[in-house]
């Protein structure tokens, strides 16, 4: 039996025709989407994510205290993983991707982003080279724009500071673009404390240092595997000295810096050293040397 | 401070020390000492069994219940189970010591002697005593911080041994009060002549890396942890010595008497000695406190127990407590229990001088009554039962610790 080559060729071109028309939809079918899987692996992600926001913090806190920068670390890299599935996941259910959808998708994209979402995707975008790059992370005490504390979570489009003053700041990410972001303790335990005094002229130096070195040395807060340094710096008013050392816990840095201020006043007084009031204040997060400003 | 027990030797204690002097082990390294091994799967087994009868709801059924025990009487049980003079480790000391007291032209001339904290027994002392050494008392540290550079030191010339029994004794965590310490390392430095220095190990950390005593002194040894068989043979050895009169020791989980040997390997058959090791960290007189805490005297008039164990006398062991610091406070209470074992002992004065503030002022007395500090006088100390939990909890919040 011999076939039409007339027809054949019509089946052929409403075939390929109705592959062309498929190529070209953006969204499948509504009846062929399945919201059911769509909901529950939203909703499971979301429940997951709250559960580890809230459960490695706890751990956290509660267990040995060098576990406790290991699991804050954790939370960001977990959450943005368990996003990225979710969208894996979503994506081929609802869109139909093919190129020339994707080059409809993109353009469409670019006006929004370009107009009104510009810096929420510069945070979310720097949000992930964080994740990656880690100028940040929880628990690690940083100063960003002069605000100080510590890292409370690490958020898409945000991070939470909480300062000694026990303030809550949200600095987005894309201040990391621009700005320099210091971080005290990148990942360890401990941080750098300084504790400074200022005293007059005529005393000796040598005994004042040693007794300041003492002070730090003999604090209940020190970190015996740091070093402690004591340096000092002449200026026309007097005689600066910081006194540089580790705590075994950097959440009692403020605690440490107390303690061996306190201490240290006395030490002063008693190797025959008189305190003076310097013409400037140094900043709480100290730069050394401090500006002069006359 | 004087030590709490002191070194009494009646016949039955000499022969006790020649026993002891054969089977001493010699002072090891201090990098070298390892706890002893927890049975196997114990510690899974414990939180695995707690899980499950929480979530199973299961009362126990020991053998004898926990609230039918009678805790013991101290002075009775003194009788029974004598404090411990810890005669093994004096053989291990001797043995350590022994070959170079002798030398006319050591190595060294110093030998420093590094201890787990909580020896009320004072070895070096009891050592130093034992063999007529000389031993160099040091001031009280209200002298030290007040006076340090008028302290006369005194001199190391001349033949003999000279005894440092506790070198924390020469310092307090007080900027004042490194001068002293300062001084007698200095003096150490150009002494020739036998010296044998005892220090805490927690103590030793901070001398170490901050005050430079490492250059000074030897690189410092310690005991050889005692593990099961060590136990079993010094308590085996205490019990004859005691007021002993037929008494056995069983377990009031399942009755079974804890020094009982295997007739094969000689091994004590239960488990007991080698969970105490264990819970002990090796170190004998925290195992001796912690068995010695949990020795309980049976109900009277029991007639299941005197059906299965006619004609005996049995002293009960209850499982070992679980000590564990209250909830509030607990940042103070670490501070001052750090304290206390960097110093060994302190008064509260002492205490309030070395700790950052004076705000918890019944901290001392909430810790005396929580078993975790005990008082001798003026002087609080830490519970050498209460060691492990203490050290569990210094280290999880990340106290600076020793290598023990």
């Amino acid at each position: 039996m011999q076939t039409d080559p007339s027809s054949t060729e019509n089946a052929t071109q409403t075939t390929a025709q109705a592959a062309s028309d498929e190529a070209v939809k953006l969204f499948n079918d509504w009846q062929d989407i399945s919201l059911l899987p769509i909901v529950a692996v939203i909703l499971g992600v979301w429940f997951a994510i709250a559960i580890v926001r809230w459960l490695l913090p706890f751990l956290a806190e509660c267990g040995p205290s060098q576990l406790r920068l290991y699991l804050l670390a954790t939370i960001p890299i977990i959450r943005l993983v368990l996003m990225t599935f979710t969208v894996l996941w979503i994506i081929p259910i609802v869109f139909n991707p093919t190129f020339q959808n994707f080059l409809v998708i993109a353009g469409g994209a670019s006006v929004a982003i370009g107009f009104a979402f510009k810096d929420y995707v510069s945070s979310l975008i720097a949000g992930v080279v964080a994740v990656f790059e880690r100028p940040y992370r929880p628990g690690d005490w940083v100063e960003i724009n002069n605000d100080y504390g510590e890292v409370q979570s690490v958020g898409l489009r945000a991070i939470r500071l909480r300062t000694a003053a026990d303030d809550i700041i949200t600095v987005p990410h894309l201040v990391m673009w621009q700005n320099n972001i210091s971080n005290s303790n990148d990942g360890e335990r401990t941080l750098l404390c300084i504790a400074d005094f200022y005293v007059s002229p005529g005393h000796d130096a040598s005994a004042v240092r040693g007794a300041i070195r003492d002070v730090a040395i003999t604090s209940a807060y020190l970190e015996y595997d740091k070093p402690v340094l004591v340096v000092l710096k002449e200026e026309p008013w007097g005689t600066h000295y910081q006194a540089k050392a580790y705590p075994f816990d950097m959440r009692d840095q403020f605690v440490f810096i107390t303690d061996m201020t306190v201490r240290g006043k006395q030490a002063i007084r008693d190797a025959g050293g008189v305190e003076v009031t310097a013409p400037y204040t140094a900043t709480e997060k100290k730069r050394s040397p401090p500006t002069n400003q006359f | 401070m004087k030590p709490i027990w002191t070194l009494r030797l009646g016949d039955e204690g000499l022969l006790s020390l020649m026993n002891d002097e054969l089977d001493a082990k010699k002072f090891q390294p201090l990098e070298q000492y390892a706890y002893p091994p927890t049975p196997a799967n114990e510690t899974i087994r414990q939180y695995a069994g707690q899980i499950w009868r929480t979530l199973r709801r299961e009362t126990e059924d020991p053998y004898i219940t926990g609230d039918s025990l009678r805790v013991a009487n101290k002075n009775k049980l003194s009788r029974i189970v004598p404090p411990p003079a810890c005669g093994p480790l004096l053989a291990d000391v001797n043995l350590t010591l022994e070959d170079w007291t002798q030398q006319s032209d050591p190595v060294h001339w110093i030998q420093l002697l590094v201890l787990p904290p909580c020896d009320h027994i004072d070895i070096v002392r009891s050592w130093a005593i034992q063999h007529g050494h000389t031993i160099l008392e040091s001031p009280s540290r209200s002298e030290i911080i007040d006076g340090a550079e008028d302290i006369a030191l005194p001199d190391p010339s001349g033949d003999g041994v000279i005894v440092i029994p506790r070198l924390e004794y020469w310092f307090i965590r007080h900027r004042s009060g490194l001068r002293l310490l300062r001084r007698l390392l200095d003096r150490l430095a150009t002494l020739q002549r036998h010296c044998v220095i005892g220090c805490n190990s927690w103590a030793w950390s901070f001398f170490e890396k901050k005050v430079g005593a490492d250059l000074v002194l030897p690189h410092g040894m310690t005991l050889q942890a005692f593990d099961a068989a060590r136990l079993h043979h010094w308590f085996s050895q205490l019990i004859k010595s005691g007021y002993v009169d037929g008494k056995v020791f069983r377990l009031s989980v399942d009755g079974s008497d804890i020094f009982k040997t295997d007739r094969d390997d000689g091994k004590p058959e239960s488990e007991y000695l080698m969970k105490l090791a264990a819970r002990s960290l090796g170190i004998p007189w925290v195992a001796w406190h912690l068995w010695h805490s949990s020795l309980r005297f049976g109900p009277k008039d029991d007639e299941r127990i005197a059906k299965r164990f006619p004609d005996e006398q049995a002293l009960w062991v209850a499982e070992l407590d679980e000590l564990q610091l209250p909830k509030n406070h607990v940042s103070e209470a670490l501070l001052a229990l750090h304290a206390l074992l960097l110093h060994n002992a302190l008064t509260a004065d002492e205490l309030s001088i070395v700790l950052p503030s004076a705000d918890e002022s019944n901290l001392l007395a909430a810790l005396v009554s929580s078993d975790f500090v005990q008082r001798d006088g003026d002087l609080y100390s830490c519970v050498p039962a209460a060691y492990p939990a203490i050290r569990q909890s210094l280290v999880s919040a990340g106290f600076p610790s020793d290598r023990l």
